[in-house]
């Protein structure tokens, strides 16, 4: 039983942040590929403000490998 | 790093102030700046107005004109010396040869669609040639030239009722390139009156014949089609060689034109910038400090009475002065990685130096495998046999050498080949970590990796802001803040002995009152982003995990597919596939982790790149003297 709680808490950790990312990067690339269309000088801001929100499914990787390691 | 800059004055008779504007372009190194407030800048007169209007003509018709040579392919060599000619008559030369080179653009482009047009009625003419060779009689037949649009059904169903009603004919089709049908119908010239009305009938219309064939019938105009193309092909021909001969004649005068337009204009905005009194004039501007010496012995040698004077440091703000960045070789390529972002502020810290450090390392850690980074310096030697001498290619090539190396060694130190193939074909045992069973202590290093990362840039904070002591000592308290976190945390993770704890923690609880006297109550909150920046950089290792796991499913695809042909395949195929992954997620992530997380501690961008006054060239001015 307690093998299938660690595994879902660890699953929830990342579909949570993973899913978060998702609707970040969604929201942000759509508005990146706007302003790369009339100022292509933004590209590296545009990769930057993209790659920021990955830091959330990141840290939930992190969470759900602490689960796994220090529950299991 | 930052080159030291020197202000500089220059005072003269006002009537030298062209003789010495020259010699400044000449010397190619004053980035011209404002005077002091209290010196009268130089009020443009009607004539320098008018000659500015004038040159600024002049140039548009010298680009128009070399840029519609180009396009008659009859290019003029923009580096070449060229032959210099006085301002009037190249100005005069540059707007014939505009104006000529554009009627030969519009008569070739006429000429082309022209020819694109007759091409494409040639073939079926030609089959009416044979077809009327055939026959023999040419009085004996009528011609006609159809144009249809429809599917296959519809050209079916006019040959039956061709066929039915003329009884004997010929019917021969192409399509043209715009997708209609043409269609060739040759019947007996007795039954001209019902092929006519049977096409009537049928809403069949009569393709026009070209116009440019003079129009009348098919077989007038066949008459015609050969020696036409021919005449369009000799005219073209024609355009071709005026366009080179022009090209040749006028070419060179053109360049020099171009280059003493541009220069006489470079001069006029220089002059707009500069001081003027009655009598004398001032000007101002930037160089590199080293290059002040220089400056003075060329200027005073080219205008003996021109006065070169370095303002004092104290009379110029450090923000005024525009950026020269210049790192030793082996940081070079970096300065690609960094140019990304806007110009650091003079005075501030060029980070080149630090992304040259810490960038291929942090790749390599996350790579971190022999097989891989023995694939990266291929690629690297590719690039850098393939890239020449310099520019971008060139420059990657280093950078990928660079990570290449890192991820060769971070490899042996885990380990690694082609994640656990080399332990299991090989024997390999990591020296340091083994990433696959070592997850903690990894995420551990990561962490550690990134609070000594952010104490450098806080550090580094301190150093740049040493004139203002108050910000210095924020940023260095910030530094030793962070340092006592990570003390704090090794001790919980009994990394430290565990007596450190409390000491460290009540220094700790000492400095942020004193943090927040320093910078204000938004330092507590700088802190506690800068903590989490530390911890950001736990994406090492969950990137470096994924790698070194992904590369393990690839390995494990040998033997899981049946044949081991079939394994191994779908193992190099993914294996391919994670290297491609591990070009790109690291880089990526790696440049954020520079750009967010470690320039945030001290990068002040805004600098104003370095753009001396000087001759002008057609390739872009390298940046410094």
């Amino acid at each position: 039983m307690d093998v299938l709680w660690i595994s879902i808490g660890a699953a929830l950790a990342i579909v949570g942040s993973a899913l978060a990312t998702a609707w970040a990067q969604s929201r942000i690339g759509a508005a990146a590929a706007a302003a790369l269309a009339e100022k292509p000088e933004l590209r590296t801001t545009a990769v930057l403000m993209v790659a920021i929100p990955e830091t959330m499914v990141i840290l939930g990787f992190v969470i759900a490998v602490l689960i796994v390691l220090k529950g299991g | 790093m930052i080159i030291p800059m020197a202000r500089v004055r220059l005072i003269g008779r006002k009537d030298e102030l062209s003789q010495a504007l020259v010699a400044l372009q000449d010397a190619g190194t004053l980035h011209l700046a404002t005077p002091a407030d209290d010196v009268p800048r130089h009020a443009p007169s009607a004539r320098e107005r008018r000659r500015r209007r004038d040159l600024e003509r002049a140039l548009a018709d010298v680009d128009g004109a070399l840029a519609g040579l180009r396009a008659l392919d009859a290019a003029v060599d923009a580096g070449g010396a060229g032959a210099a000619a006085p301002a009037g008559r190249a100005a005069w030369l540059a707007a014939r040869v505009r104006g000529r080179t554009t009627a030969w653009a519009r008569e070739r482009q006429a000429l082309t669609d022209e020819r694109t047009a007759l091409a494409a009625f040639a073939p079926l003419f030609a089959e009416l040639e044979a077809l009327i060779g055939e026959t023999g009689a040419r009085r004996l037949f009528t011609v006609h030239l159809l144009r249809l649009r429809g599917d296959g059904a519809t050209t079916r169903r006019l040959r039956e009722v061709l066929a039915r009603t003329l009884g004997p004919h010929e019917l021969r089709a192409r399509t043209l390139p715009d997708g209609e049908l043409a269609m060739l119908l040759l019947a007996p010239a007795a039954r001209a009156a019902d092929v006519e009305r049977l096409l009537a009938d049928a809403h069949v219309e009569s393709a026009p014949v070209p116009l440019a064939l003079g129009g009348g019938t098919v077989v007038e105009a066949l008459a015609r089609l050969r020696p036409r193309l021919a005449a369009v092909d000799a005219r073209l021909a024609a355009i071709a060689a005026e366009a080179r001969e022009v090209a040749e004649r006028a070419g060179p005068t053109l360049v020099a034109a171009r280059r003493g337009f541009h220069d006489e204009l470079a001069e006029l905005a220089a002059r707009a910038l500069a001081g003027e009194t009655p009598r004398a004039f001032v000007v101002e501007g930037w160089l590199p400090a080293a290059g002040v010496a220089a400056l003075t012995a060329r200027l005073t040698a080219a205008v003996p009475g021109v006065s070169v004077a370095e303002v004092a440091r104290a009379a110029w703000h450090s923000d005024d002065a525009p950026v020269v960045l210049r790192n030793p070789t082996i940081f070079e390529p970096f300065e690609r990685l960094t140019a990304m972002l806007p110009l650091p502020r003079y005075g501030s810290v060029d980070p080149t130096p630090f992304v040259a450090v810490f960038f291929p390392m942090l790749f390599g850690l996350i790579v971190g495998d022999l097989g891989y980074g023995a694939m990266l310096a291929v690629v690297a030697a590719i690039l850098w046999w393939r890239g020449g001498a310099r520019g971008w290619a060139h420059d990657l090539a280093r950078i990928a050498a660079a990570i290449a190396g890192y991820t060769l060694l971070f490899g042996l130190l885990f380990g690694e080949l082609f994640g656990d193939l080399g332990a299991r074909a090989l024997g390999l045992r990591p020296l340091w970590m083994d990433r696959h069973e070592g997850i903690l202590p990894f995420l551990g290093l990561a962490i550690a990796i990134g609070l000594v990362h952010l104490v450098l840039g806080l550090v580094t904070a301190a150093v740049a802001r040493r004139r203002h002591p108050r910000e210095a000592a924020g940023r260095g308290l910030a530094a030793l803040m962070m340092v006592l976190i990570g003390v704090v945390l090794a001790t919980l993770m009994k990394l430290l002995p565990g007596a450190l704890f409390t000491p460290a923690l009540v220094v700790l609880l000492v400095a942020l009152p004193v943090l927040v006297v320093l910078e204000g109550a938004t330092a507590l909150l700088e802190l506690l982003t800068t903590v989490g920046h530390a911890l950001s950089y736990a994406r090492v290792m969950a990137l470096g995990t994924a790698s070194v796991m992904m590369a393990m499913v690839a390995n494990q695809m040998v033997g899981a597919f049946g044949g081991a042909v079939i394994g191994v395949l779908f193992a190099l195929v993914f294996h391919l596939v994670n290297f491609a992954i591990a070009m790109f997620s690291p880089t990526i992530h790696v440049l954020r982790l520079h750009y967010v997380e470690f320039f945030g501690t001290f990068f002040d961008p805004g600098g104003d790149p370095y753009r001396p006054l000087s001759r002008w060239s057609p390739e872009p001015c390298p940046e410094g003297p």
